[in-house]
């Protein structure tokens, strides 16, 4: 009860909040590379943040690690560490030139701005810091104290980095993104396809995004359906996650369904509690995991499984369908899971 | 639990009530809505001045039948009191401020730090402000509506502020925005009525602008707002700064508390850069000149 008097509350807050810190989120086209006309941050949360980013030293790769992105690509630097603005310098005018991978990378990188403008405003990003340090006071003494607090700053990091990195490029270009991205998919790009879905509609996540441009957001959303479609059917579990979940209605790419919701939220569940064949080292390790999960009451991964395929989802909200439609859904979900999600036949 | 029930109920009124606040124009102290006349007094836009109302404003719920007649005559200053009223106060439960006051202390004294109302602890300054500010404002704005939760209307808010907005008024223009998306509840049905989505937007955007013209107060605000980094309209740091800073100028600015106001004018300045700042404080006081200390046609 109070847990839901405290969401009712915030939820009932955040309403002026829309309309008073408006301008907490900062987005692509108010960027400016030239320090003298920069946009600025309220001046005491920036330099907060550039204090406590100061005591920060992010550990280096380790050196096979290094070695294999070299190897990857072609010793050359790896285009998913270097700064957006070095990206933009060293891609763009091949991906304009019609080169998908170009395309893809600096699509990519640029598109997932929308998302790092949008949530890790330094506002935001310095009150998230100061709930975890809380959190972790209560962990003083523990033996995972250093692990986590390594895990907070690395995430503190990332997030003053990422949008330092997305606040510095030129009006225009985030916008860009899309285009990029989808001229890599045109092109058959696989990366560019999986992504789509997701990237290319992240300018479409609050209800203003779309009403600025809604036939553009259709658009978009046209394609990206189509992509997410054949990527499911062609059982691509990412795919499989962001179609799942998109059937909730809670995003821009399709209105709520809950019995599509209850049938790829069960082919879900099955695709990741399958049986499979993987490293030895990693089966070592399953089964430490299945020892304790039946030391705990529990069941291994595979009882796990077969009682999923077994039962069919759990029926929650029961009321939600009749038993007949509940029978009907566990047994779509079945047939869509052994059509394109099965990785191993059973018995082999 | 009933304490509970209250704050919740205090809570979700004066939220919902401080964004409709700041979208309507406060008139005189205890008037509580637009007069179309004073607005008009001062509008450069001819068509504003259209808006006379045959009935003087009063008490809501006394004048109700009234304002619906007129309304339905075609009076864009009663339909705008009606969408308003509707809009804002139609699930309205007053809690005394005194009260209010009390609970909200309670709450912050119990969970303060681990409460927030976006990036800040419900007991931060801001919060508070914000908080009270919405409980006053609700009492001003939803004073004598009880026949609206005793015998609801049948025609929704849209279709009054539609009706207000097209004739010229300035606080509908304003409040329209607000309204006109509300039945395609979800994402996808935005998207999936794109079509009459922009024909609405687009209606919005030249409604506000003929209002801003008239140098409405609540449409520089509603102007600031679709033009910031979340508005509805293409974003524009430099014409949401140079409205907010118009805006700053009239006497309704005055009633929103210092701490939120200081905060958004830092934040919207941070999104602008220095020669945007420039253009926009000189856009504002070009504004303010033409319509000699008021704001007035850009």
């Amino acid at each position: 009860m109070r847990n839901d008097m405290l969401k009712r509350y915030l939820f009932a807050a955040v309403l002026p909040m829309a309309l008073l810190s408006a301008c907490g989120e900062r987005n692509a086209d108010i960027t400016s590379p030239a320090a003298a006309d920069a946009p600025s941050s309220a001046p005491e949360t920036t330099s907060e943040i550039a204090r406590i980013r100061e005591t920060i030293t992010l550990p280096d790769m380790p050196p096979e690690l290094t070695a294999m992105v070299a190897d990857t690509f072609d010793n050359g630097p790896d285009p998913w560490r270097m700064t957006r603005q070095e990206v933009v310098a060293q891609f763009a005018a091949s991906a304009d030139a019609g080169d998908a991978g170009s395309a893809y990378i600096v699509g990519r990188r640029l598109a997932e701005c929308h998302r790092i403008l949008r949530e890790d405003t330094p506002q935001s990003v310095l009150a998230s810091y100061r709930d975890d340090l809380l959190e972790l006071q209560q962990r003083e003494g523990t033996p995972a104290y250093a692990v986590i607090r390594g895990n907070v700053e690395r995430r503190f990091a990332g997030r003053v980095d990422g949008f330092a990195d997305c606040s510095a490029l030129t009006p225009g270009l985030i916008e860009k993104s899309a285009q990029w991205l989808e001229r890599a998919a045109a092109a058959g790009h696989a990366g560019a396809r999986k992504d789509y879905p997701s990237l290319a509609m992240a300018e479409f996540q609050t209800r203003d995004g779309i009403i600025r441009d809604a036939k553009e957001a259709q658009r978009r959303q046209t394609l990206a359906r189509g992509y997410l479609e054949d990527a499911v059917q062609a059982g691509d579990r990412q795919a499989l996650h962001t179609y799942a979940d998109a059937q909730h209605g809670r995003g821009p790419l399709y209105p709520e369904d809950r019995r599509a919701a209850q049938v790829y939220g069960y082919v879900q569940q099955l695709a990741f509690q399958q049986p499979r064949t993987v490293d030895p080292r990693m089966a070592a390790l399953q089964e430490v995991v299945d020892r304790e999960r039946v030391a705990r009451g529990g069941a291994t991964r595979d009882e796990t499984f077969q009682s999923l395929l077994r039962n069919g989802p759990d029926r929650y909200p029961p009321d939600a369908f009749s038993d007949a439609e509940w029978t009907e859904i566990a047994e779509e979900g079945r047939r869509i899971f052994e059509t394109s999600f099965r990785t191993e036949t059973p018995g082999s | 639990m009933i304490r509970q029930r209250l704050i919740v109920g205090a809570s979700v009124v004066a939220a919902g009530l401080l964004v409709a606040a700041l979208l309507v124009r406060n008139t005189d102290a205890d008037a509580g809505v637009v007069s179309a006349e004073n607005v008009a007094g001062s509008a450069s836009d001819a068509s504003v001045g259209t808006n006379r109302s045959a009935i003087p404003d009063g008490p809501f719920d006394s004048q109700r039948v009234q304002l619906e007649a007129a309304a339905a005559n075609g009076d864009a200053h009663a339909a705008f009191r009606l969408g308003q009223a509707i809009a804002h106060c139609l699930n309205y439960s007053p809690v005394a401020s005194g009260r209010a006051a009390q609970l909200m202390a309670e709450l912050i004294a119990q969970a303060g730090t681990h409460i927030r109302i976006g990036d800040r602890p419900l007991g931060d300054e801001r919060s508070i402000d914000m908080v009270l500010f919405a409980q006053q404002e609700g009492e001003r704005l939803c004073a004598d509506t009880d026949s609206l939760r005793t015998t609801p209307p049948t025609l929704d808010a849209f279709h009054y502020i539609a009706q207000a907005a097209q004739a010229g008024h300035p606080g509908a223009a304003a409040l329209y925005p607000d309204l006109a998306f509300r039945e395609f509840r979800t994402p996808a049905e935005l998207i999936e009525n794109a079509d009459e989505v922009e024909r609405r937007r687009e209606r919005a955007r030249s409604y506000l602008l003929r209002s801003v013209r008239s140098g409405a107060p609540e449409a520089l605000l509603a102007a600031s707002k679709a033009y910031s980094a979340d508005g509805w309209l293409a974003r524009d740091p430099e014409q949401a700064l140079a409205y907010w800073l118009t805006y700053a100028a009239t006497d309704d600015f005055r009633r929103i508390p210092e701490s939120l106001a200081n905060e958004r004018t830092a934040e919207l300045e941070g999104m602008a850069t220095a020669s945007q700042r420039e253009r926009a404080a000189a856009q504002a006081a070009r504004i303010m000149g033409l319509s000699g200390g008021r704001a007035d046609a850009q």
